[in-house]
């Protein structure tokens, strides 16, 4: 049985956050950081963040300081071979080791947390992954998504320019560089994505087609990676009230590059965690036309110190 | 959360571009947009715009700015009335009023609520009256946008392969001014250890961290202002330690020297001190940006060692009596219309005497550069009558 | 950008010295050109620091020094006299004075060198006797009589060529030699009068006595250490900051006589003469360009300020007519742009002479801004419930008062608040004999006073008997002696 550590730190930030140790059968270990509120108001509900591929759980302290804020109980891990704490290197990452952790991290939760249901929210590749989990899963409750990949194939070869994916194994290149610095290994990831299924559209299509929970997709209009069309297509509105695309005006992939436009969505996002929480199944008949307001927004000086305080974390 | 904010819904957010998208429940478009942020947090950075292109971009972001203090500062909106400007549209940027920076000592100027403003920012002087200067969020995160946007004039790093040594007090420690905060501020874009050398043996630390720091990480960046950089720079010349950090590091001054002037040494002799003592590859190592507490962007100099002004700045040395716009290349006191501030009206006339200048930097990009020469100083100053400054600096 | 390059010599012990073994200072005078100026060398120290100069003026009577500063003075009354000539043209050229203003400076000089009878009544009422620094004085019960401190270094003001020489003159009548640290701003104006010593007597033991030398503010270097590790009194001058660097680095018995950084403002009733009231006022705003620290930089005005401003306009551009203000720098007129810009802001009234020469600005008092100087004033509201004394702080020196006669009755207020002069508007740059200075006595400040006392043959006014204390501890009569 995978087993955890528990390492309270002391974070000189605007919300409360404690560290916990997954430890795995096979002796690596998944990260995680548990964020509250600092209010002693009841927790509104129970959010998990994935953190898109290569960023760092701390890439998210300004969501989980939103969602805190507003009453939410977040958690965010750093799923196995990836950047962050969590074993393994970025490098050996395949769409099965992130949907692996996934599922371990809401297995614990389940388990030594007594989170039998939660909200998730992903982002970027992570999204895809998040797509099959809710799919699959009885306790993700709803699920945001934040320039959620939908086409996986499509979205790689508009990063790396070329379709890799259309390549026989023996002639993709050892690795391929993300975002000039990281080195992937292409074999195994590509390997995963065609034997289980990651990398077509219309699998992920078809997954969200099995899909009850409500949807909240967050879109930017500006994206090269991932286009507007494929997630339309994906989430199928038309036939779904329960899910909603929000498009966010004149932002790139990276939602963060912009604060005005990161500001923006992140009090849609939570306005809409809010109403996805208190929804229940009457949320499935449709979204209501307008989320509610958020009811307290950290300032500067709160994201500012929080960041700071798990950039610290993360270096230790 | 011990404090909260009033969450005005974001621009546009009601107001979807195309009919369709209007009339459907499952569509919600969100545009945050403003001119002004498009600028400073795009993709591709602002020195690389065409000096034509800056110009325009200039003049349209200096002009809604200045419909936006004009409707929401009322002593700004009343100061350019009785100014006689003409109206925003039509003002040369020249004319537009000016605040002087000293007003700052003893006025609250403010453009957003009271509750909108994140902090009272001071001045970091010594003596006489500390300017005070609110801030909101919108403002900071321009600021440090403007950090982000022009530190590829350094060098495009990743954050992972930085270390930064601040010679200043951490984040715990900086409260409200300004200097210190925004200094502290690098420690949200990279790694950072912050050490004020004070004493010998916080230099003999900041020595080992920086030894260690240059062992670890493939880029190590010393920041400081430049009284501190030469006392760790003398102090390892006590110490007869000589780094070996050739291109691995950058010393970044900033803050000027401040009551440290008698010891104030030329520009490219402090840079040849320091690249000597950090063993860097060459002076191009040593850089210096310029910002006070009453500036809302961070101007950082280039390889040619040139402070570039972004576009959303507008820059003019003006004649010391009138005001007005001296030619290019002439010596006159620094006024700067800064549309990334949205919490005062940032437009501002100095005590610092500079010279601008515009087109073709040394560097290959274009745009307007200054040079901040020093600070104003009244023969007055040098007799026995005792300025007003001195009067509310002795209490 | 410097048009012509003018090098000043050092004085050393009188001697005028043109080499320069540790250097030169250079420094852009207002009006453009290029200074340099000797920086103290070494040699130089040895020179001052010998016992000769300081002893041989310690051992000349007072009329002597008195004479000898009346000839002195003599030649600088006559517009003849070449060093007087050349003085004024520097002042004109290098440091940007009116033709009208650096004559005034030099018949200035030539007024306190000139004005023996002050002197003497100067030494009197601050010192006490006339020859006191020559002979025993009786005093009560005792002989007093004072010593020169010995070496007197004096950091110069910048821009107040008056002061300098006043600096420079106080320390001579008590026989002190005299190290005169030029500032940067002016270093004629003691050049000058040394050299104007060596026309009437080259081995004069005062002109021996009177070294110029330069090192820049804040930073003596080791000749400069040695000057002020040598000095009995250090009269420091000027801004804060010299003055702050005199009491540091003094040597802690040393004296350290502070002149500045000060302020003066007026209170004027102009409800009844106007055009009087303005008059004094802005000469008081004028002498000077107000860079001397009893010039007006603020008045309190009844009926209201707004009635003053046309007189005062019209005086103050009469000023200028007569005594043209002196060139402006680049940083005097950004500071008065900065101030008129700042005062707009806040909208308050500013009014600007056509050619820039002086500035109003109707303000209240809690006007922050720098004083620009440079002849602007702030004009205040004087309701009937303002409290003077609360106007005024140990900063102030100077209040001018119009009408004299009517407001006299304000010094009491002003002065328990720190005010250290109270003077009619229009003359607060004459300072009396026996007036006070920065709140002292200066002349005090530059002798060590000495007594010999009665021996115990003398009765005291309290004892009818001789003095025989033994006899007293013996019999145990003290108790009888005690009135």
């Amino acid at each position: 049985m995978p087993t955890d550590e528990k390492a309270k730190s002391k974070l000189p930030s605007a919300v409360s956050t404690e560290e916990s140790v997954l430890r795995l059968e096979d002796g690596r270990q998944i990260v995680i950081w548990h964020s509250r509120p600092q209010s002693e108001e009841p927790v509104r509900g129970t959010v998990l963040l994935a953190p898109g591929f290569c960023a760092r759980m701390y890439s998210l302290a300004a969501m989980a300081a939103y969602l805190c804020a507003n009453g939410f109980a977040v958690y965010r891990y750093d799923p196995l071979d990836h950047r962050g704490p969590s074993s393994g290197e970025l490098a050996d990452f395949t769409m099965t080791t992130g949907r692996y952790s996934m599922d371990q991290v809401l297995d614990w939760l389940a388990r030594e947390r007594g989170v039998e249901s939660l909200g998730v929210i992903a982002t970027s590749l992570s999204a895809r992954i998040a797509y099959r989990v809710a799919s699959e899963r009885d306790n993700v409750a709803y699920l945001v998504t934040a320039v959620g990949v939908t086409h996986l194939r499509a979205t790689l070869e508009r990063v790396f320019g070329v379709d890799h994916m259309a390549s026989p194994p023996e002639q993709l290149p050892e690795t391929v560089v993300f975002e000039e610095r990281h080195h992937i290994r292409t074999l195994g990831f590509a390997t995963d994505a065609h034997e289980l299924g990651w990398n077509p559209a219309e699998t992920t299509r078809a997954e969200l087609d099995r899909a009850s929970v409500p949807i909240v997709a967050f879109i930017a209009r500006d994206d090269d990676w991932v286009l507007e069309s494929e997630v339309e297509e994906a989430l199928d509105l038309a036939n779904h009230p329960e899910r909603r695309m929000c498009k966010l005006e004149g932002s790139g992939h990276n939602l963060a590059k912009n604060p005005r436009i990161a500001q923006a969505m992140l009090r849609e996002l939570t306005g809409a965690v809010m109403a996805l929480e208190t929804g229940g199944e009457w949320l499935r008949a449709g979204l209501p036309p307008s989320f509610p307001a958020i009811e307290r927004e950290p300032t500067f000086e709160m994201l500012t110190a929080q960041v700071i305080a798990e950039r610290r974390r993360s270096v230790r | 959360m011990s404090r909260a904010t009033s969450i005005p819904q974001p621009a546009g957010a009601d107001q979807p571009p195309n009919e369709a998208e209007a009339q459907s429940p499952s569509v919600r478009i969100i545009d945050a947009r403003t001119a002004i942020d498009e600028l400073i947090f795009a993709e591709d950075p602002w020195y690389a715009l065409p000096l034509e292109r800056q110009r325009e971009l200039s003049d349209a972001l200096i002009r809604q700015a200045l419909r936006e203090h004009l409707e929401r500062c009322p002593s700004y909106r009343d100061y350019y009335a009785r100014s006689g400007a003409a109206e925003p549209g039509a003002v040369a940027l020249a004319d537009i009023p000016l605040v002087s920076t000293r007003v700052f000592k003893f006025a609250d100027l403010r453009s957003v609520e009271a509750h909108e403003v994140e902090r009272w920012y001071r001045s970091s002087g010594t003596s006489g009256q500390p300017s005070r200067v609110p801030r909101d969020r919108a403002s900071l995160e321009r600021m440090v946008g403007s950090v982000h946007g022009s530190v590829g004039l350094l060098a495009d790093w990743d954050e992972d392969e930085v270390a930064v040594i601040n010679l200043g007090p951490g984040r715990e420690h900086v409260e409200d001014v300004w200097f210190q905060y925004v200094m502290s501020l690098i420690e949200a874009l990279y790694r950072s250890e912050s050490r004020v050398p004070r004493d010998e043996a916080a230099l003999d630390e900041i020595i080992g961290l920086a030894q260690s720091l240059l062992d670890d990480y493939e880029h190590l960046i010393v920041v400081g202002p430049p009284f501190h950089v030469l006392d760790l720079c003398e102090h390892m010349q006590r110490r007869g330690v000589e780094l070996q950090a050739g291109e691995g590091a950058t010393i970044l001054t900033a803050g000027g020297w401040k009551r440290f002037g008698g010891r104030a040494i030329p520009k490219q002799e402090f840079r040849a001190v320091v690249a000597r003592q950090f063993g860097l590859r060459g002076e191009g190592q040593v850089r210096d940006v310029f910002n006070q507490v009453e500036l809302n962007t961070v101007l950082f100099e280039c390889e040619a060692h040139e402070k570039h002004v972004p576009p959303w700045v507008h820059v003019a040395a003006r004649d010391p009596e009138t005001l007005q716009p001296v030619p290019e290349g002439e010596e006159g006191m620094l006024s700067y219309l800064d549309a990334s501030c949205s919490a005062y009206p940032c437009f501002i006339v100095t005590e610092d005497v500079g010279v601008v200048r515009r087109g073709r930097c040394a560097c290959g990009r274009e745009g307007t550069r200054v040079d901040v020469l020093r600070r104003l100083e009244s023969r007055a100053a040098k007799g026995c009558a005792l300025k007003m400054g001195q009067i509310h600096a002795n209490g | 950008m410097a048009t012509k390059t003018k090098t000043l010599p050092s004085v050393v012990c009188g001697t005028v010295v043109r080499s320069a073994p540790a250097g030169h200072h250079t420094s852009t005078t207002v009006t453009g050109h290029e200074l340099r100026v000797p920086l103290l060398a070494m040699s130089d120290v040895d020179t001052i620091l010998a016992d000769g100069p300081r002893d041989r003026l310690a051992e000349l009577p007072t009329q002597e020094i008195v004479n000898f500063l009346y000839a002195a003075g003599q030649n600088w009354k006559s517009s003849e006299y070449v060093r007087r000539r050349l003085y004024i043209r520097e002042l004109i050229n290098q440091l940007g004075y009116s033709p009208e203003m650096a004559k005034l400076e030099a018949n200035w000089i030539a007024m306190i060198l000139s004005g023996y009878a002050g002197l003497y009544d100067i030494i009197a009422s601050e010192l006490g006797h006339r020859f006191i620094l020559d002979e025993w004085i009786p005093r009560e019960e005792a002989q007093v009589r004072a010593y020169p401190k010995g070496r007197s270094l004096h950091i110069m003001p910048g821009n107040v060529p008056f002061s300098a020489v006043v600096s420079v003159v106080r320390a001579l009548v008590t026989k002190n030699q005299v190290i005169a640290k030029s500032s940067s701003e002016d270093p004629f104006t003691p050049v000058a009068l040394a050299q104007s010593f060596a026309d009437v007597d080259a081995d004069h033991p005062v002109t021996r006595a009177l070294s110029v030398v330069y090192w820049p503010a804040g930073a003596p270097g080791e000749a400069g250490e040695r000057i002020v590790a040598a000095s009995d009194v250090i009269c420091a001058w000027g801004g804060q900051s010299a003055v702050d660097w005199a009491r540091k680095a003094a040597r802690p018995d040393a004296e350290v006589v502070r002149f500045g950084p000060k302020r003066s403002l007026a209170f004027v009733d102009a409800g009844e003469r106007p055009e009087d009231a303005a008059r004094g006022l802005a000469h008081d705003v004028c002498f000077r360009d107000q860079r001397a620290c009893f010039s007006s930089q603020q008045a309190f005005v009844r009926p209201s300020p707004a009635q003053l401003v046309p007189a005062l306009s019209e005086a103050l551009d009469n000023y200028t007519e007569i005594l043209p203000p002196s060139a402006q720098g680049f940083d005097d007129r950004g500071a008065r742009a900065l101030t008129l810009a700042e005062a707009r802001f806040l909208g308050f009234s500013c009014w600007e002479a056509k050619d820039g020469s002086w500035a109003i600005i109707h303000c209240p008092p809690s006007f922050a801004a720098q004083h620009p100087l440079s002849r602007t004033v702030y004009l205040h509201d004087w309701p009937a419930d303002l409290d003077p004394g609360a106007q005024v702080t140990g900063d102030t020196q100077t209040v001018a008062l119009f009408p004299w006669a009517k407001l006299r009755p304000i010094r009491d207020a002003v002065c328990r608040a720190g005010v250290s002069r109270v003077v009619e508007s229009g003359m607060s740059n004459v300072f009396r004999p026996g007036g006070a200075h920065d709140g002292m006595f200066p002349l005090q400040r530059m002798v060590r006073f000495a007594s010999t006392e009665l021996p115990s043959a003398y009765v005291t006014k309290v004892m009818t008997v001789k003095i025989e204390q033994t006899k007293f501890l013996e019999q145990d009569r003290f108790v009888e002696f005690i009135p």
